[in-house]
């Protein structure tokens, strides 16, 4: 099998208060697949977003990130995104590797028309006229649906409704058919009826660029539509890692388990959801064992002691809970 | 104790369907002060609320969907006459509150109380958390300062928190779910009969949204309240709900039983709305039928049918005629010539 084309291996990203250190990613390691969909859930606080960030080295002061490897590999060449020079950066970021934010209007410019920001990225990385950038800025813009595209080029992001500002970013976000999207949020802030119409262009444009795709949401619902693979984040660590159908139909980690369980689930009429005790834990201050074990139902002596490794219980299937090792692993481990 | 059979959320549910109505709205209507389309142009009316008529009986939850500008929220503060209704009427307990004066709304509003999405803008951080579930007792004059004290600390017990030490910290102090706890707190001190809850758990993590969405059920059942439930999230509304309303551009377009309306809608909005709800469930990936467009602004509402500039089913007359709501069921409402 190829070598993944993301791969994030121990990645660390700290910010430095007054009040202390907040380790907001500690220890983050992954790999995403060709063509692939991976999904990050947690909660919010759990890292989520600063790792999606950190990968595209976007943390800014008094954020930085600590240590780790982001290896991309992208015809032939293998980059760590963490050691490259800010010009090589800047050539892959927005061609090979764009992004998607949850709100489109802080990351469009409300002073440029939205034909001149998908034309930006053309004519930059692909050196294309501003004619032809115009005539393909406007393909983009009918691929992402926009109704009369060929009048929308020269308008301004305000006026365009929420879910349309949103199609406006992605086909930035798509215009150099980048090997991998990162998508941060990015139905969160919209209707239901719309976020199923970006759900949808998400999977085409999938389908048909052969995109790999980062997601990272809070939102379950958001990742058993769309991810193959699926990480579960908590307290900055990944707890979970699993094929979706695994961590939704056979969760192991016990956070996992409830996560799943809580959501009110349409056509299910139960007396009580599942719950967990508490709040996610504030990132100040290490303990030493699982950040789990304060809220957790099945904690046993050890895991306030020792923090368990994200260990695999079976191929493709990860996971960080001492109690869940033993069961599969035996007592030895 | 269990006061009543759940005819939405649990089978059965005679008990409910005999409950006296608490609260009732008659073709409710508020809108805002007109804009114009362009300099010079036609003037727009803004109607955010439009001819609704509901009712909530006592003890059950009436859930109300819909996504952003439906009206919903304008619905909810229009009911606690924060906003003054520009048509209609409302009903409390069959008294005619539409124009009551500030004294007399005083007493309804003990009977009337809400919970907001963001519970920290609605807690004065310069009280107490002691103090912020008091505020209520003292301005009604209700005990004496020791029985006041004392009810506090109850309330505070009753919602999962720590009485001991929680009255003395601010509300700055606490997690989202927390604050959402001292809100509901409050808002229970008065001993209402009706509590309108505006999107409660949106804010909330889902590991927390569960525990605030099961102490509202247990709350309900201990003190046989009345909720009017809102939140774009339609699972989390059927979890609540023993009926559910469906609202589209200030419209009530479909109202029935909890299970039929999200089992068996009949509204094409309602359906399109149901079948865009990301199932929890990797199996179960296909996209349903997608509505088309986004919701148009208030100010430009479609002539007839709300609905109809998106509708799968629309024809001419659905441009010409307005729909009303129609029985097609036991308690169940729609309003669209074709359902």
């Amino acid at each position: 099998m190829s070598k993944p084309l993301l791969e994030v291996a121990d990645l660390c990203t700290q910010f430095d208060l007054k009040q202390g250190v907040i380790r907001a990613v500690n220890g983050v390691s992954f790999a995403l697949d060709e063509g692939r969909v991976l999904g990050v859930v947690g909660e919010s606080g759990c890292g989520k977003s600063v790792t999606a960030l950190s990968i595209m080295g976007l943390i800014d002061p008094p954020g930085h990130v600590k240590g780790g490897r982001v290896l991309f590999r992208d015809g032939g060449e293998t980059h760590d995104l963490l050691a490259l020079p800010p010009a090589q950066l800047e050539r892959l970021l927005g061609n090979r590797i764009s992004m998607i934010f949850q709100d489109p209007l802080t990351s469009l410019n409300p002073v440029l028309s939205v034909g001149y920001q998908i034309m930006e990225p053309l004519r930059v990385h692909r050196g294309m006229s501003a004619r032809r950038a115009r005539a393909q800025a406007l393909q983009l813009l009918r691929r992402v649906g926009i109704p009369g595209a060929g009048t929308r080029l020269d308008d301004y992001p305000h006026q365009f409704s929420g879910g349309m500002r949103q199609r406006v970013m992605i086909a930035m976000a798509v215009a150099c058919q980048p090997k991998l999207l990162i998508a941060d949020e990015p139905t969160t802030a919209l209707d239901v009826t719309v976020q199923a119409q970006i759900l949808n262009l998400l999977r085409e444009l999938r389908r048909e660029l052969g995109t790999s795709v980062l997601i990272i949401t809070h939102d379950l619902g958001v990742i058993a539509q769309l991810a193959d693979r699926v990480a579960v984040m908590y307290a900055g660590r990944i707890v979970e890692d699993a094929t979706v159908e695994e961590i939704f139909d056979a969760p192991r980690h016990p956070y996992t388990q409830v996560l799943v369980a809580s959501i009110p689930r349409l056509n299910e009429w139960p007396a009580r959801l599942a719950t967990i005790e508490g709040a996610p834990p504030s990132l100040r201050g290490e303990t030493e064992g699982c950040a789990f074990e304060p809220r957790c139902p099945l904690r046993v002596a050890r895991c306030a002691r020792e923090r368990p490794p994200l260990v695999e219980l079976e191929a493709g299937h990860s996971c960080a809970c001492w109690v869940a090792q033993e069961e599969t692993l035996g007592a030895t481990h | 104790m269990r006061l009543l059979g759940r005819a939405g959320r649990d089978a059965g549910g005679d008990a409910l369907n005999m409950a006296e109505t608490l609260l009732q709205t008659v073709e409710l209507t508020k809108s805002f002060p007109a804009r114009r389309a362009s300099f010079g142009g036609k003037k727009l009316k803004n109607v955010a609320v439009d001819r609704v008529s509901l009712f909530v009986r006592e003890g059950e939850t009436l859930g109300l969907v819909g996504e952003s500008g439906c009206g919903k929220s304008t619905l909810a503060l229009t009911l606690m006459r924060l906003y003054e209704p520009t048509g209609g009427r409302i009903l409390f307990a069959g008294r005619d509150i539409t124009g009551l004066g500030e004294g007399a709304l005083k007493t309804v509003r003990r009977q009337m109380q809400m919970i907001f999405q963001d519970p920290f803008a609605s807690l004065d951080p310069r009280l107490t958390v002691g103090q912020a579930v008091c505020e209520p007792l003292d301005i009604h004059g209700i005990g004496t300062r020791a029985e006041r004290r004392a009810a506090v600390g109850q309330l505070l017990g009753r919602v999962g928190l720590d009485a001991s030490d929680v009255p003395e910290r601010y509300p700055g102090e606490f997690s989202g779910g927390q604050q959402q706890r001292i809100g509901i707190a409050r808002a229970l001190a008065l001993r209402p009969r009706l509590l309108i809850c505006d999107e409660p758990v949106s804010a909330l993590d889902v590991s927390v949204q569960a525990q605030i969405l099961n102490l509202l059920r247990d709350l309900q059942d201990e003190f046989g309240l009345a909720y009017l439930f809102i939140s774009h999230n339609i699972a989390v509304t059927a979890f609540m709900s023993h009926r559910i309303g469906v609202m589209y551009l200030g419209q009530l377009v479909e109202v029935g039983p909890g299970r039929e309306v999200v089992g068996a809608p009949r509204h094409p909005y309602t359906q399109a709305l149901i079948a865009a709800v990301p199932e929890p469930d990797p199996s179960r990936r296909e996209a349903g039928v997608v509505a088309e467009g986004d919701v148009p602004e208030s100010a430009g509402r479609p002539s007839g049918c709300p609905f109809r500039t998106r509708c799968p089913l629309a024809e001419a007359r659905c441009a010409e005629e307005e729909p009303s709501l129609r029985r097609v069921g036991e308690g169940h409402e729609v309003a669209c010539h074709f359902a």
